[in-house]
């Protein structure tokens, strides 16, 4: 396939995207006509809760959905190269090497049989043919993977490069999975809930760590998370995703000050701001939709406090200057 | 400390605990008998000491393991207190026979963090509902039927629910039937050992005002257990920060949140994300982990973390100084 | 969130229909189960099906093959044994012994093994090491020699085999509930429901037994297979069931000096033993394989 080495293309550009599983009570329409874009050195955060489809979409884009689940239709273009429908070998030489995806749960991610610089080790020799030329490649793999834990700030690295990952406390075990994920210098890093299971001062040290790896090796990164105030601080654009779709979208602090959608303006008034201790929160009344053959019209429906007519067909993407786009007919009017 | 209320005689707390210690040894079998017991325990709870008005919701932060949930527990017994005392409207409950235990629990009720794991899947939500009744009334399933129908309502649930099984509800909803079988009996004070921690986002709201309406409704008093420090910050009244089994701050919410004085309390609010402070402002942020829970350092605990520590920290414990009105710190700074 | 197969339950079903609906679906199993039901159903029916009295003596037909060879006859279908007695009658009513010695002792066996596991999980301290010595000194013991030693003691007889194998027999179930009972008392709802004031007895019999009855089910069904062919080898050496009952092990042993000549009076009895444990053993995979959690696809 050709690849063009264009600056100003988008490293990866998602484009209705649809990801389903059948099962015995239906189709489960888990990712139903996604868009998105992450541009080249851009941190995303994609915003969403269970059902929302936020992880899976970006399972999707590391190829790893598995049988019975299956990408029905839409298009996923990674730096240049169309990466739907490509033949595993290829695959497995874009995974680690120029898209990297971490876990939430470090503990269940690592491999508890194996050292955690053995781990590191793997992924560098998996990725680098030229190791394999010369004798000592090992040696130069522990090296390098020894330098990356150091950047991650694990302290005495050259020790515990041969523990094992129970011996690690949950922070430092995302820190390694990071380190997994950077062993190449991916172009592209996926964080999934990074800092969900992670106590709060632990969370700031890793959304750094992560800062700072994007600065200085020039990374694109996607951070997908529930927390809309982790997403908020790390990232330059927020994706609001709900029922499999992408509900809003632009640049954070436009976002967060004006949301136009009322799923996000209604997040937003639901949450506890320590800011603001006084202010009420108000609760969006309802529950999440069932993703199994969700209904053609907007999803949000049920929960929406402003429903008109027209919200009873199908809502397309509207788009605003400065990159915003939403989901809604109200266009934020009425928020 | 007390937490009084302003400008009335002291009454007679409805919870106290003094000098509350809990241990656990993490020998196994023999041993216990061989080796020394130094440096083999993990003191949970090392000496707590505070009293809760009714009425009041208390709210208890702090990171992983640090005690909390632990603390929880043994307040009402769930666990025993290796040593200490806990007195309920004044009598002492640190050692009670089954019968007054029984009548103890009657009015002390929990609820739990993991709407999957604390009710029973082979149990109809009538019967789970139902058991406090039965356990203290005596009463048949049949002759519960109309007090369970009403606790159902209150909490938002239907009776056309209640032959169903845990299964077939969001986590939301299985709160809700949880939080219906604490309040059944109108129990006086409730442990809420992080209620919402496992639910979306959506969701934690509904249940937050929930809960806040059910003790306007029922004048209970609140014992709030929580990681997110932006959820304590909404609902408590006082604020109790714990660290490695300790409690090094308690105040009022707004002397914790906008004034704290311990440098810990200090790191953890600044750790919090804010959904609008969008700058991150550059300060000193905690370096390294918290040490081993088994070989905790001599004086002050938080000594290897301050970036305040001085020479007294590290041979002295502190005391826990008054500062001016309902506020307490735990550090030698104050001193 | 990824969903895989059998992750949804239906609106309306408790996890036990559930679990029945998965083991109905898995063919091998349920048709090993019909094999065992109509076993069941041959031992309860034994005097209307069989053609012939199993008592019943005839000189004349002393070694009578199969009808399918000569010298057969239809109505005698399997042969005649060294007594003259229809072979096939006596395996009807041999059912009767063999299965229901395996469900008087399973019976037994898992309710008692059932109350100790329960005490000594749920309780542990002295109960729990009172019990658990207990079950490893018995299990120190062959179980054969030792169901020999106690028929030796106690006599032959139906009654005292069912003693004898149930001795030894409820140590297996008591060992599955403790373990079971043992994670299962961490369990929240088990906290929920001690934090509500509920007493042991409750908590042992009513939160925890129904979650832990898969495995129990799986346990007991696979025991009966080990208790039925206990009762064969014992009959056949000798000391189970006496003559002139008719149980399965005793008929192969009684074929034994005619293995050459008259083959089909150990043979049949052979293959009853055989298909009826090799069925109640797929079943009870299969049952395991639907009932049981952890071994869900």
């Amino acid at each position: 396939m050709e690849k063009f080495q264009h600056n100003q293309n988008p490293i990866l550009s998602i484009k209705n995207l649809r990801t389903q599983f059948p099962t015995r009570q239906g189709l489960v329409c888990a990712v139903d006509g996604v868009n998105l874009e992450v541009n080249r050195g851009e941190s995303l955060g994609v915003v969403g809760e269970s059902g929302s489809g936020k992880s899976v979409t970006f399972l999707s884009v590391m190829g790893l959905i598995r049988q019975p689940g299956k990408i029905v239709s839409g298009s996923i273009i990674f730096d240049g190269q169309e990466i739907i429908g490509l033949p595993d070998a290829d695959y497995r030489q874009l995974r680690g090497k120029s898209i990297a995806m971490t876990m939430q749960d470090a503990l269940t991610a690592l491999n508890p049989a194996l050292t955690v610089g053995s781990q590191i080790v793997e992924t560098i020799l998996n990725h680098d043919k030229s190791f394999f030329q010369s004798p000592g490649s090992y040696r130069r793999a522990k090296e390098q993977a020894i330098e990356i834990m150091r950047l991650v700030s694990i302290p005495d690295a050259h020790i515990r490069f041969q523990e094992y990952p129970h011996q690690f406390s949950g922070g430092m075990r995302q820190r390694i999975m990071i380190a997994t994920a950077l062993a190449c210098r991916p172009k592209l890093l996926i964080a999934d809930e990074p800092t969900t299971a992670l106590d709060v001062t632990i969370q700031e040290q890793i959304l750094d760590l992560i800062d700072g790896m994007k600065k200085s090796l020039g990374m694109s990164v996607v951070i997908i998370s529930h927390d809309i105030g982790v997403v908020a601080q790390n990232c330059e654009k927020i994706a609001i995703m709900y029922a499999g779709q992408v509900i809003e979208i632009g640049p954070s602090k436009s976002v967060i000050h004006k949301p136009k959608h009322p799923y996000t303006s209604g997040l937003l008034r639901s949450i506890p701001n320590l800011s603001k201790l006084d202010q009420r929160i108000t609760p969006i009344k309802g529950n999440m939709p069932n993703p199994i053959n969700p209904p053609g019209h907007c999803r949000f429906l049920e929960r929406c406090s402003l429903p008109i007519e027209s919200c009873k067909s199908p809502i397309k993407m509207y788009h605003f200057g400065n990159s915003r786009s939403v989901r809604c007919v109200h266009n934020g009017i009425g928020l | 400390m007390t937490f009084k209320e302003d400008k009335k005689m002291p009454i007679i707390p409805i919870i106290e605990v003094k000098n509350l210690l809990k241990k656990f040894d993490i020998r196994q079998g023999i041993s216990k008998i061989i080796s020394k017991s130094n440096g083999n325990n993990v003191f949970a709870v090392n000496g707590v000491t505070f009293k809760i008005q009714k009425g009041k919701t208390i709210g208890l932060i702090g990171e992983s393991g640090c005690g909390k949930t632990t603390l929880g527990r043994c307040i009402l017994r769930l666990q025993e207190p290796t040593s200490g005392k806990i007195y309920f409207k004044g009598n002492d409950i640190t050692k009670l026979n089954e019968d007054k235990l029984k009548r103890f629990r009657r009015s002390n009720q929990i609820i739990f963090q993991d709407p999957y794991a604390s009710l029973n899947p082979r149990q109809t939500v009538k019967q789970i509902v139902s058991l406090p009744l039965k356990i203290h009334e005596g009463l048949s399933i049949k002759q519960s039927h109309s007090r369970v129908e009403n606790i159902l309502h209150r909490v938002g649930l239907q009776s056309t629910q209640m032959q169903s099984y845990p299964h077939q509800f969001s986590g939301g909803q299985r709160q809700r039937i949880g939080i219906a079988r604490s309040l059944i009996l109108n129990p006086e004070f409730v442990v809420c050992d992080e209620p919402v921690s496992a639910l979306d986002v959506s969701i934690q709201a509904q249940i937050l005002e929930l809960l806040i309406e059910l003790k306007e409704d029922f004048s209970l008093t609140y014992f709030f257990i929580s990681h997110d420090i932006s959820v304590v910050g909404y609902i408590a009244d006082y604020i109790m920060v714990m660290y490695l089994g300790e409690i090094v701050e308690s105040g009022t919410k707004n002397n914790i949140i906008n004034n704290p004085k311990h440098p810990y309390t200090k790191a953890l609010i600044a750790a919090v994300p804010r959904v609008d402070g969008i700058s991150k402002k550059k300060r000193n942020k905690l370096k390294f982990d918290p040490p081993s829970p088994l070989y905790p350092p001599p004086g002050c605990k938080f000594q290897t973390r301050c970036s305040e520590v001085m020479k007294t920290c590290k041979t002295v414990v502190p005391e826990n100084f008054k500062l001016e009105g309902d506020h307490y710190v735990a550090c030698h700074l104050y001193s | 969130m990824l969903i895989t197969r059998s992750d949804v339950l239906d609106e309306g079903q408790s996890i036990f229909v559930k679990n029945l609906h998965d083991f109905v679906r898995d063919r091998l199993a349920f048709a090993s189960s019909l094999i065992v039901l109509f076993f069941f159903l041959l031992a309860l029916f034994a005097p209307l099906i069989a053609p012939h009295d199993p008592y019943d003596t005839d000189l004349m037909r002393r070694l009578q093959p199969p009808f399918w060879l000569d010298g057969g006859e239809i109505s005698y279908f399997l042969g005649c044994d060294a007594l003259g007695r229809d072979i096939l009658s006596r395996l009807i009513f041999g059912s009767r012994i063999s299965i229901s010695i395996g469900l008087a002792v399973v019976f037994i066996s898992v309710s008692i093994g059932t109350i100790a596991g329960l005490i000594a999980g749920y309780k542990k301290g002295v109960a729990d090491i009172l019990i658990s010595r207990l079950c490893d000194i018995l299990l120190g013991f062959p179980y054969l020699i030792f169901a020999i030693g106690l028929m030796a003691m106690m006599g032959a007889g139906f009654k005292n085999i069912i003693l004898a194998l149930a001795y030894k027999e409820w140590v297996e179930p008591c060992r599955v509930v403790r373990g079971e009972t043992l994670a299962a008392r961490e369990m929240e709802y088990v906290e929920a429901a001690k934090s509500l004031g509920a007493s042991s007895k409750w908590i042992m019999f009513k939160e925890i037994l129904p979650n832990i009855l898969s495995p129990l089910i799986v346990v007991s069904t696979f025991r009966m297979a080990y208790v039925i062919i206990t009762e064969a080898s014992l009959s056949f050496l000798g000391i189970g069931v006496q003559p002139p009952t008719a149980s399965w092990g005793a008929m192969v042993s009684d074929g034994r000096e005619f293995i050459y000549d008259a083959w089909w009076i150990s043979t049949f009895p052979g293959f009853a033993i055989l298909i009826l444990v090799l069925s109640i053993n797929v079943g009870s995979q299969g049952l395991r394989d639907a009932f049981d959690p952890r071994f869900h696809r």
